[in-house]
């Protein structure tokens, strides 16, 4: 009972909060936020005010107004990310306005943008000793994309952000930071939204062929509510998240509407979707024999070219005392695959109340609906696209009498076109985000924070397969599994600034962390079905299966931060982590960090220096840090031995699951290294050791040029994986933390104003990330996972293995007797998914006030793709190169019969370059004249025409590098199989600002 | 008062908070199970079933390393490889299956020998669980050591078990034996164990004797194992049953998956007017296979077909055996004929209706001996016996009736056990015929 203690002190430290009313006079302050060069109203500025919990953005006018300010001297600060922070000084009365304009500057340093997440409390980016991404939420809401993931592609360092499939409704996206930092227990962020911890998971639900689900629940916000989003990569600056956030954290901010009178914003928007490539199949006009057939492309009839429809209203406002934002949206999507559809409603509303001068209570729901009918594609035999590549094109598949044919190439293969038309596969999402949260200040120095967050959602997957469609199925099958997830969190934090002479600020912050999580999936499924009826109910022969996983994690915090003159910043703190998951023996972890920023520039002798000359602006950080990784829900019993169910003589037994329990399990833990020194540790407590990440922001021509550049340097221990056991003990497992992986890399962030007059901007921003992931120690044998990626120590996580041509002395291709080539025996490394390097280059011009435009490339270097689909291709002779072995004998591009087959097995030749360039996204803005929008009695008129995934540059010959057919598991990445490309988009939009 | 709300909130999730022991509710703890009276009981009916759903695991390595069983072409090549005597790689399935499934049992038995004790059981039921978990210990040993040449005898929550020679497996299989008499005749094991837990069709008292007789005669304990077979009463059957929900593995292998099926040859290679006994054992249908026709099982042609633990012909075998070697060859042809003209009820399957051989064909020791054995390939065809009968009779080697004389160690052992002593290597010539032990 070692738990009760600190859980004790915190009830007493919550105990001693006092009296919350304490009568004081306010005043109000307003004013209007300008671009000094082009002196048009800035947007979604936050201002806030010096010492005091007050915050407020301001309206698409500029203005601003903030509520109830007590009276006396107060310093009133602007800040958006692209502008210098601005500052000045206003005197309050009571019952009186105060008046405060702000002009801000472009700049391309982000020193003064506050951050939050990682930091107990809005923090200025100056005195974090790691580096964060912000990103607006303006950026994200304009983009094409239709996840809230896929529309930060390109605009993080460090991040690589991949769409797995083209399905509709977001198509499964993934995001590594700095790259993977586990094996079987997920790599995926830690999502955060206004404060509370989310579930992103995509677990398989129904065998759709790509052992994920095609969506990640991500997908269920609404970009279109997005205030800002802030991301932090790694465990450095993690720290304060403890066990879960190895992966980074990724926390977004919802709209909270500002003081004002009433803004009305509508939006629609419509989207085209395009196949950019299509697979050149084998329609060579005659067979091997040279008799004359007919060959088809089905890909005529499997795609079609989608559609989107996005239409959203919010409206926001509020007094001194509150403010609010209610937005809604409506999408309704059309897949490029026939009959694959998304559709999403959603409604957000957010309320800020002042209830007291020293009380503020913020609530936010987030209702969401959404409904998806999707096609099985991939490994799934019964895929769409899979049954295009399986099947030779002189086929037909067109019925026949109202008659599908079979499929020739076995009973548990699908006619594609029956597929489409008669199989059903839809998913409906219910979900609700809530959040309360309580902010006392007390004093102007003092805060104490209460949130309590709840994220729940019904999920229900279901499949149709009709009677006599499948001969593998032949009386049909219907399955229906409903998922139920709830998250309960309940966090408070106290924060404490206080000064100590006139050169020394102190920050102090002590928080709780509790996170309730359960899982809760019940299946039915039947076969025998009716000849109609879809429900399970139509079914003869039932199945049902139950499954429950419960989580609980808690954790306590402390964290100081010694400011030094507003230039050297020293951050300490310490996370204490405990797991329902981990063992009771290794329950109570610890999570240290440790960061120092110095901002040199901010010294008097800076401005006289060489480097005062180089530099506009120089800042030098580092951090240290320690954050951990739960194992993942499928794996959340590991630390208890159990027993399953075994029946004799109708009655019910048990024995030993194969599977031993582990009692001192523990959280992965990621840390990063100066030196390594203890590699060679072969205890089985690995020694503790550092995080690092080092790095400089420095600004050039008066902060208009800006450079980030970070090293990190991590190492993830205690890697949980299953360790095979002596199976004479009468069990298989153990799921053991084994095995130690690092990450190391270097990511660079460049911002420029390359022109800034009255009438045009232009700006440019280049990412560049580097990471280099290799397995350091893995206590168990090598092994493979989906079809060729392997883990073996030395080697980066998920490299390509399999087995590569036979060559003679001169490097080139063995053949056999009959001139096809031969296959090694063994397997060795033939690829690595993970890429070199990946930079990203956003240019965006503001032409006068009423055009913008912004485009965006990104890509990835040095990363290869096993492209299964033209294995099957060769193996079934449906491809473009399955044409030259049908070519007449002596033609120079005759391939001997039998060339393409012999090769199927021989894995190099199906691991091809997959380093890409992608013209990712276009949009131009047109804003309409005030005078016209004044004449529609609007106050703004936007017009948008953008495009998305327009272009790509790469070697790779299938539909696209960038999908991945496991979705988004952490090893089994860059295969290519029969999944749903990603389409080209082109989009028309409009929004009304009333 | 309004500032108790949020103290209130945080209270009681910080009280709830405190317990991070969090049961699984998928599946029961090894604490469930072996403090509690429900769980012991679920876990003695659970070992019944574990032993069932490894009958196979015995009954198809030697199968098809000897003349019983044929891999059909649908079967994964593992399948083919033993059947065909190719090189016996460690990781098949017929290598790693017996060996876990049988170790899984064993681990069942001994969670019930350790621990059924402590639980408020009442005398007869703990009896009675106790004896089965000496009894199914006993027989999974025992079938362990006619797969491989050396085993672990002691695995209980040992990380690296180590191995023993076959004489010290034997011994310890006699003496679990031994315990399982013991105690069922020191209690009788009362309705509750009946009713409850015993498998339907399993005869303790009878099986246990069938075993000590089966044991004893592997051992050469000629007294004992005619004591033993004596004890039985051959009026009773003992099955282990099977139904929809716990299916009949050899159905399962044979039929559903399909890999594994009787060789045609059987029928082929059987006496004239061996049919009833043929019948009952095979369903001609010449099935082209692997390597030979083959045909499907009559007896498990369905889920819930059961399988008998040992067959009265057996029992009457070893009798007669054991009679041969004490020299009483009157008595040993008079049992072999038993044999040959069982001809009763249901228990007495299978039944071969033949005629008694004149004395003149069995009046010398290797006449009776050659028909005894004769009439253990017929009488107890895919019982799994067969691979230890071509040992003792050394016909082992490249086209003997084995071509090997142990299955090679399990790579799930080698790859994480240190103990694990050498692959046995089949027999090259020429050293044949092999000496297996």
């Amino acid at each position: 009972m070692r738990l009760r203690p600190p859980c004790v002190a915190l009830l007493c430290c919550f105990a001693v909060a006092p009296a919350l009313v304490s009568a004081q006079e306010t005043g109000v302050v307003r004013g209007r936020v300008t671009d000094a060069a082009t002196g048009q109203p800035v947007p979604e500025v936050r201002i806030t005010v010096t010492g005091l919990s007050l915050e407020v953005t301001s309206g698409a006018n500029g203005e601003y107004l903030l509520p109830a300010v007590a009276t006396g001297p107060h310093e009133v600060v602007a800040r958006r990310v692209g502008f210098a922070a601005a500052r000045q000084t206003v005197e309050v009365a009571a019952e009186q306005t105060a008046v405060a304009d702000f002009t801000l500057r472009a700049v391309a340093v982000a020193l003064d943008a506050v951050v939050v997440t990682g930091a107990a409390a809005p923090t200025p980016t100056r005195v974090l000793g790691s580096s964060i991404s912000v990103v607006n939420g303006a950026d994200v809401a304009e983009s094409p994309a239709v996840t809230v993931d896929a529309a930060l592609q390109g605009m993080v360092a460090g991040a690589q952000i991949t769409q797995n499939s083209g399905n509709p409704g977001g198509g499964g996206v993934s995001v590594r930071l700095r790259g993977t930092s586990s094996i079987i227990s997920g790599s995926e962020p830690l999502y955060i939204v206004d404060g509370v911890i989310v579930d992103n998971s995509s677990d398989q639900l129904i065998d759709l062929g790509a052992r994920s689900n095609v969506q990640n629940r991500l997908a269920d916000l609404d970009p279109n509510d997005i205030d800002r989003i802030e991301v932090i990569r790694g465990a450095a600056a993690a720290a304060l998240y403890g066990s879960r956030a190895n992966n980074g954290v990724v926390q977004i901010f919802t709209k909270r509407g500002r003081a004002g009178t009433s803004q009305f914003t509508w939006q629609s928007r419509y989207t085209t979707e395009g196949v950019a490539r299509r697979l050149p199949m084998n329609l060579y006009p005659t067979d091997a024999a040279g008799n004359p057939v007919t060959r088809y492309d089905y890909q005529d009839r499997v795609f079609q070219s989608g559609r989107l429809l996005e239409n959203s209203l919010s409206i926001d406002g509020g007094d001194d005392r509150t403010t609010y934002y209610v937005g809604g949206s409506w999408t309704d999507e059309n897949g490029i695959i026939p009959n694959s559809a998304a559709s999403r409603k959603s409604g957000r509303v957010n309320l800020t109340q002042q209830l007291y001068p020293t009380l503020r209570l913020s609530l936010g729901a987030n209702y969401v609906n959404s409904h998806d009918e999707f096609e099985p594609n991939g490994e799934q035999t019964t895929g769409v696209i899979t049954a295009v590549l399986f099947t030779p094109t002189t086929f037909s598949f067109f019925p026949v009498n109202g008659v599908y044919p079979k499929a020739p190439t076995g009973a548990s293969f699908a006619n594609p076109l029956e597929v489409i038309d008669t199989w059903k596969a839809p998913q409906d999402v219910t979900r609700f985000f809530g959040s309360v949260q309580a902010r006392y200040t007390p004093r102007p120095e003092l805060a104490f924070e209460y949130t309590l967050g709840y994220d729940g959602y019904q999920q229900e997957v279901d499949q149709f397969i009709p009677r006599g469609s499948l001969s593998s199925e032949p009386t049909g099958r219907s399955t229906a599994i409903l998922r139920d997830s709830r998250i309960v969190n309940s966090d408070g934090v106290a924060t404490w600034a206080h000064r100590a002479g006139d050169r020394l600020e102190l920050n102090t912050a002590a928080g709780f962390n509790y996170t309730w999580q359960r899982i809760a999936t019940t299946t039915a499924a039947a076969t025998d079905l009716l000849p109609t009826g879809e429900l399970v109910s139509a079914g003869a022969v039932p199945f049902a299966g139950q499954g429950v996983v419960e989580l609980i994690t808690l954790g306590f915090y402390g964290q100081e931060t010694v400011n030094w003159r507003d230039r050297l910043y020293v951050t300490g703190a310490l996370r204490w982590d405990a797991s329902s998951t981990f063992g009771p023996s290794e329950r109570w972890q610890v999570f240290p960090k440790l960061s120092t920023s110095y901002v040199v520039s901010e010294e008097p002798w800076f401005a006289g220096s060489l480097p005062g000359r180089l530099f506009s602006s120089l800042r030098v950080r580092a951090a240290l840090g320690y954050a951990g990784n739960q194992p993942s829900s499928a794996n959340a019993y590991g630390n208890v031995d159990s027993y399953v169910k075994a029946v004799n003589s109708g009655r019910v037994g048990v024995v030993n699951s194969i599977t031993l329990g582990n009692s001192s399990l523990r959280p992965e833990r990621q840390r990063e290294l100066v030196n390594s020194i203890t590699l060679g540790n072969s205890s089985l407590r690995p020694e503790r050791q550092r995080e690092f990440e080092i790095g400089a922001d420095f600004g050039l021509r008066q902060n208009r040029v800006s450079i980030e550049a970070t090293y990190y340097n991590k190492l993830v221990k205690d890697l949980l994986l299953f360790r095979p056991l002596a199976t004479s003990t009468g069990y298989t497992q153990r799921f053991e933390n084994i095995g130690e992986m690092s990450n190391k890399g270097f990511e660079l962030l460049a911002r420029s104003i390359n022109l800034e007059t009255p009438r045009v901007r232009w700006a440019t921003t280049v990412t560049y990330s580097h990471n280099r992931n290799r397995i350091e120690r893995l206590n168990v044998d090598p092994f493979t996972l989906g079809y060729a990626n392997r883990v073996a120590v030395g080697q980066p996580v998920g490299f390509f293995y399999g087995r590569y041509y036979v060559r003679d002395a001169n490097g080139a291709i063995a053949l056999d007797s009959l001139g096809r080539p031969k296959g090694s025996v063994g397997s060795k490394n033939i690829g690595d998914p993970n890429p070199d390097w990946m930079a990203s280059l956003l240019n965006e011009v503001q032409l006068g006030r009423s055009l913008r435009l912004r485009v965006l490339f990104d890509g990835t270097v040095g990363n290869d793709v096993l492209n299964f689909s033209r294995r099957i291709l060769d193996i079934f002779a449906t491809g473009r190169d399955a044409e030259r072995e049908l070519l007449p004998f002596g033609d120079p591009n005759k391939l001997p019969a039998g060339y393409l087959f012999a090769r199927r097995n021989i894995f190099e030749e199906y691991v091809e370059d997959g380093s890409f360039v992608k013209l990712r996204e276009v949009s131009l803005t047109y804003r309409v004249a005030d005078a016209l929008a004044r004449q529609l009695r609007l106050r703004a008129v936007d017009v948008t025409l953008a495009g998305r995934n327009l272009h790509t540059w790469t070697h790779y010959t299938g539909y696209d590098p960038e999908m991945n057919l496991f979705g988004q598991r952490t090893v089994e990445r860059g295969n290519d199989f029969a999944t749903v490309p990603i389409p080209r988009t082109w989009t028309f939009g409009v929004r009304l600002t009333y | 008062m309004r500032t108790r709300l949020p103290l209130w909130l945080a209270g009681t999730t910080l009280v709830t908070a405190c317990n991070l022991d969090l049961t699984n509710p998928n599946a029961p703890t090894e604490q469930d199970i072996l403090t509690t009276r429900e769980g012991i009981v679920a876990l003695a009916v659970g070992l019944q079933a574990r032993y069932g759903a490894g009958m196979a695991d015995f009954v198809y390595p030697g199968g098809l390393v000897t003349d019983e069983l044929g891999a059909t072409l649908a079967a994964l090549p593992s399948y083919k490889d033993v059947e065909a005597g190719n090189d016996m790689i460690n990781t098949f399935d017929a290598v790693e299956t017996p060996w876990r499934s049988h170790y899984r049992t064993i681990k069942t038995a001994d969670d019930l020998l350790n621990n059924a004790r402590n639980v408020t059981l009442g005398d007869s039921t703990l009896s009675g669980i106790l004896t089965i978990s000496y009894l199914f210990k006993a027989m999974s040993l025992g079938e362990l050591l006619q797969l491989y040449q050396r085993i672990p005898i002691t695995t209980y929550h040992v990380t690296a078990p180590t191995f023993v020679d076959r004489a010290t497996a034997l011994a310890t299989v006699l003496a679990l034996l031994d315990s399982a008499l013991t105690q069922y005749k020191a209690v009788n094991p009362g309705s509750e164990f009946n009713t409850s837990i015993r498998a339907a069709g399993l005869d303790v008292k009878n099986t246990i004797f069938a075993m000590q007789a089966r044991y004893e005669r592997i051992a050469g304990n000629d007294a004992a194992a005619l004591a033993a077979a004596d004890s039985v009463n051959l009026g009773v059957a003992s099955v282990m049953p099977f139904s929809d929900q716990a299916i009949n593995p050899i159905h399962d292998l044979s039929n559903r998956a399909g890999y594994v099926k009787p060789v045609d040859s059987l029928r082929l290679q059987a006496e004239a007017g061996d049919t009833l006994r043929i019948r009952y054992h095979v369903t001609v249908a010449a099935i082209t296979g692997n390597l030979q026709a083959l045909d499907n099982f009559t007896q498990y042609a369905s889920n819930s077909a059961p399988i008998p633990f040992y067959y009265p012909g057996e029992v009457m075998l070893i009798r007669a055996e054991a009679l041969l070697n004490q020299a009483d060859i009157p008595g040993a042809r008079a049992a072999v004929n038993a044999v040959r003209a069982k001809c009763g009820g249901a228990p007495n399957q299978p039944i071969a209706c033949l005629a008694p051989l004149a004395d003149t064909l069995l009046d010398t020791d290797p006449e009776i001996r050659a028909e005894i054995y004769r009439q253990r390939r017929f009488e107890l065809y895919a019982t799994g016996l067969r691979w230890e009968d071509a040992r003792r009779l050394g016909l082992v080697g490249a086209g003997s009736l084995a071509y090997r004389c142990w299955l090679v160690y399990p790579f799930s052992e080698r790859n994480v056990n240190p103990n694990v002593p050498p692959d046995p290597e089949p027999p090259q010539a020429p050293a044949f015929p092999a000496v297996c032990f």
